[in-house]
């Protein structure tokens, strides 16, 4: 299984690297297969870490016209993917710095409802959980399971957000972590950790189902 | 039952012995602690669950006019035809004008040498000398144009000592030419 997995990867990058050959030398076609190729992957980082499909989209097709404008400078040191995981990264952060999607995105919780009555008056009314001790058979809801998750996502810094989301949900393994974020193996490590042991308490209904 | 330390040193590894990550010696410790110690096995379950939890959400997908919205975005930032920038523009017509280029080489190394005629010597008469020239003259009871002449004809380097040695000469002091006999 993991040997195959392994022939798997090394067959992609590969590929990868003859596609970044022929995306080089102007050919459309290898370029229209790497977004083919990597558009949901690149779509799913961006939807986890922003919540919001209209600025995923947004920064998905950003990604790849960055990646059309810099594919010449791209080396094959790092693969394909990491590097498309490290563009949408740097979208992400930035986005963030300007304030606007990070507002957009963040859904406490903790915060009033925006026109509840509770929030017109000031008082510290919350957003309506569902109590999932009462009602066990909502719990497998996968819609509504998706949007805690989401929502507990949304709650993590960005930099725990993305490592957490890069391996647990787009699979990548630490070492592509530390490549695609510029950090050290050991940071990364602990990144994970923190964000799963933060998760957890956001998820602990779903935990002791 | 482990230990605090135990405890400290065990959990941070924990998110490394659920995905697999741990050397043998290392997931072996991990397991006789985690068979002993209920906190830290209650941990361990809950981040194994939250890695699960996270890795069964389902894959989002953009919208089906992902491509076309690409397409027509590429085409107006990148594929749109820019005005060339002035390095661009200067590259193009050094090579579309083959017959300017030795004239514009000219011009470089002119351009190049200029600063060389400010820094080679100058063979006229050095104004630093006017001091001593006023002097002399002052001395001697000629005009100022006759020292002058004296000193241009006399030494072109602008040595002092001819200069000295012609005043003293016409007041008739020193080792002046008069002092020499006459060669007939």
């Amino acid at each position: 299984m993991y040997r195959s997995l392994t022939l798997s990867r090394g067959t992609q990058q590969s590929s990868d690297t003859a596609l970044v050959a022929r995306c080089q030398k102007a050919d459309i076609t290898a370029f229209n297969e790497i977004v083919a190729r990597y558009k949901n992957k690149i779509y799913n980082y961006l939807y986890r870490m922003t919540g919001n499909a209209e600025d995923a989209e947004d920064l998905t097709q950003e990604v790849f016209v960055r990646m059309y404008t810099n594919i010449g400078a791209f080396r094959a040191q790092a693969s394909l993917s990491t590097w498309l995981f490290r563009i949408a990264g740097n979208l992400c952060v930035d986005a963030f710095r300007r304030g606007k999607k990070e507002r957009s995105l963040v859904h406490s919780l903790d915060a009033p409802v925006a026109g509840s009555e509770d929030a017109e008056e000031g008082a510290s009314a919350t957003r309506d959980v569902p109590d999932w001790s009462q009602e066990p058979e909502s719990m497998l809801g996968r819609k509504e399971l998706g949007a805690h998750i989401q929502a507990a996502l949304q709650r993590l810094p960005p930099k725990l957000r993305s490592a957490v989301i890069l391996h647990d949900i787009e699979g990548l393994a630490y070492e592509e972590i530390a490549q695609s974020e510029s950090i050290p193996l050991g940071t990364v490590k602990s990144r994970i950790f923190n964000a799963r042991v933060a998760l957890r308490e956001h998820l602990r209904p779903y935990l002791e189902a | 039952m482990g230990t605090m330390l135990d405890c400290k040193k065990v959990q941070p590894q924990l998110s490394e012995y659920v995905d697999g990550a741990l050397d043998g010696d290392a997931a072996w410790s991990i397991k006789l602690h985690l068979a002993t110690c209920a906190v830290c096995s209650r941990v361990e379950s809950d981040i194994r669950g939250t890695a699960e939890l996270l890795g069964r959400l389902p894959e989002m997908t953009p919208s089906s006019s992902f491509e076309a919205k690409l397409a027509a975005r590429l085409a107006d930032q990148v594929l749109q035809p820019r005005r060339p920038g002035l390095w661009s523009r200067l590259r193009d017509w050094w090579y579309d004008a083959p017959y300017a280029r030795p004239m514009v080489g000219s011009a470089a190394a002119l351009a190049a040498l200029a600063p060389l005629l400010f820094l080679l010597p100058r063979t006229t008469v050095d104004q630093s000398n006017s001091k001593e020239i006023k002097v002399a003259a002052a001395t001697n009871g000629s005009t100022l144009e006759q020292v002058w002449a004296e000193h241009a004809s006399s030494d072109p380097f602008g040595d002092d000592s001819s200069l000295l040695l012609s005043a003293t000469a016409q007041s008739g002091e020193g080792f002046g030419a008069s002092d020499e006999p006459a060669h007939d």
